[in-house]
């Protein structure tokens, strides 16, 4: 029977019936809340985290490294923080590096260009030199890994100004990279991983590969952490804030704690609301027998 | 008026109410904010608009939200669209394509042309698959959809097997870690390897449970050959719960993004 919403009797039944908007609004109360509570939860650095550090530690000076700017605005929050802390690593380390960008995600190769541009003023990076954002290419089902491993500069061909990727003034440091052997790590920032990343370029020819993706994604990429073919990963914003950790970043410029601070609050009002509603509905199981 | 009418009325007011609230409070702080411009004020103004436009379907479908859902998409496929054309259309196709074809009518060709020139074949190609809007050629779009069709299945094979084949390999653990198998555990000595040998024989009891419980060819009528199905099913619903897990921490973490914005960028608060 339809439980009477206008005229609730006792807390359980009137807990039951609650309307979820009133929820949502608390929920949006008790965020905007958590921003003021200046508590910096511990945290350890995951494994796999500390395995992508490594990777980027180990990752060869003479060689570049590929970033895969695969994301767009929805995951923002995640991968925006993802990729600064990864810059400031690869910056740290003076290792040269490549953006690469997907005409399925557009959003991608400005995002990228913009956070690698900003973090590069920091470390006095120069485009073309140091680092370049490669121009859009389409994706063919692995097809253009497949080309992109054999001639990088033949399959991309122009920069995202359409400079030619063979301009030997413009972009210099595209002059040493030809195929996948000049590569020496990729990092593939996207919302869910692209597998064709192992079947084409990691499983054939051996180049480690890390991922960085959105926390509800991460969970069908664990399997290939534990079995190695990917060499470390950033599981949402928390991998972010590990990451920043393990950087020994200033305060400053750790963008990615105040929403995993914010987060971890969130979860009591989460946890909260499913004992309340889980002791409301047994109560309630009780009255009726 | 009814209770839903005045709900929605007192809800507007109050978001109308809150811009209000925010404008002057803007207008009061903009002067202790150097690097604030008038350029990036009004930027975080259409950005909070929006936000709230779409928050607003919590409430319920309406025409704020709908709105800027279609704003949302406008955006987003132009955008695509024009990059499309540009950056890829244009930049990878068409400029190489005329290029080639300038140099054969000039004579100046080299090797390379011969390769550029080719891009009109694909550009046949691609525009067959329009013929899918024409009942009388619509066979013409079918041998451009069999031939990506072969291609991807060939693809497919070769980058499954590839990315398959480890996880296999990887799945077969040594349940006994001796000194020489594992040198650099974290933890040194009997612990370390005691805890390493207990993590190996659970993930491999947990593969087998799970792998039976998606095995259908026997009988399961008696308790002990129900028992590791019934385990496998206990392990997959703790994959599931951790996967749910995962799946609110993203969408929380997007409302923090947008909270953030509201109160730093759209507000100013420190």
């Amino acid at each position: 029977m339809e439980p009477d919403r206008a005229k609730p009797r006792t807390f359980v039944e009137w807990f039951q019936t609650l309307d979820r908007r009133i929820l949502y609004v608390a929920f949006f109360v008790f965020v905007v809340g958590a921003h003021f509570v200046p508590i910096h939860w511990p945290s350890t650095p995951a494994k796999h985290t500390r395995a992508l550090y490594a990777a980027i530690e180990n990752a060869p000076l003479d060689k570049v490294v590929a970033i895969d700017s695969d994301w767009f605005a929805g995951i923002r929050a995640e991968s925006e923080n993802q990729m600064r802390a990864i810059f400031h690593h690869l910056m740290r380390r003076r290792l040269k590096f490549v953006i690469l960008a997907w005409a399925r995600n557009p959003e991608g190769q400005k995002f990228g260009y913009d956070i690698a541009a900003k973090v590069a003023e920091e470390y006095g990076y120069e485009y073309g030199k140091d680092w370049v954002a490669f121009g859009m290419v389409p994706k063919a089902r692995g097809a253009e890994l497949a080309s992109l491993a054999k001639d990088i500069r033949g399959f991309i061909q122009t920069d995202m100004y359409g400079t030619s990727l063979d301009d030997k003034e413009k972009l210099p440091m595209m002059q040493d990279v030809e195929n996948i052997y000049d590569i020496g790590l990729i990092v593939s920032f996207s919302y869910g991983f692209d597998p064709n990343w192992l079947g084409f370029i990691q499983g054939v020819y051996g180049t480690p590969f890390g991922v960085a993706l959105s926390a509800i994604e991460s969970s069908t990429a664990y399997s290939f952490v534990e079995s190695g073919q990917i060499c470390g990963m950033l599981a949402g914003a928390a991998g972010a804030a590990e990451y920043e950790q393990l950087l020994d970043l200033p305060e400053s410029k750790r963008p990615a704690r105040t929403p995993v601070n914010v987060l971890s609050i969130s979860i009591v009002y989460v946890l909260l609301a499913i004992l309340l509603g889980n002791v409301a509905y047994l109560t309630s199981l009780g009255k009726k027998q | 008026m009814n209770k839903k009418t005045a709900l929605q009325l007192a809800l507007i007011l109050g978001v109308a109410a809150l811009f209000v609230a925010g404008f002057f409070y803007q207008w009061l702080r903009v002067h202790d904010h150097p690097d604030v411009t008038w350029k990036t004020h009004i930027g975080a103004w259409v950005g909070a608009i929006c936000v709230f436009g779409i928050l607003s379907y919590l409430h319920s479908e309406n025409v704020f939200y709908r709105v800027f859902e279609h704003i949302l998409l406008g955006l987003g496929l132009g955008f695509t669209i024009a990059n499309m054309i540009r950056q890829v259309l244009i930049a990878k196709w068409w400029e190489p394509m005329y290029a080639a074809f300038k140099a054969f009518y000039r004579g100046t060709y080299t090797s390379q042309s011969y390769w550029d020139a080719c891009l009109i074949v694909a550009g046949i190609f691609g525009l067959m698959w329009y013929f899918q809007y024409s009942k009388k050629y619509l066979w013409l779009s079918r041998i451009t959809i069999g031939v990506f069709a072969g291609a991807g299945a060939g693809l497919a094979i070769k980058a499954e097997s590839i990315k398959v084949f480890p996880q296999i390999t990887s799945t077969f653990k040594n349940v006994i870690i001796g000194t020489s198998q594992a040198p650099n555990l974290p933890v040194g000595g009997l612990e370390g390897r005691l805890g390493l040998s207990i993590q190996n024989v659970l993930f491999v009891v947990i593969v087998c449970c799970v792998l039976y419980y998606f095995f259908f060819s026997l009988r399961r009528d008696s308790a002990i050959a129900k028992a590791p199905a019934n385990l496998g099913r206990f392990f997959l619903m703790i994959s599931f719960g951790a996967f749910f897990g995962n799946t609110f921490m993203t969408r929380v973490v997007i409302l923090i993004d947008r909270v953030h914005f509201l109160l730093h960028d759209w507000l100013m608060v420190q």
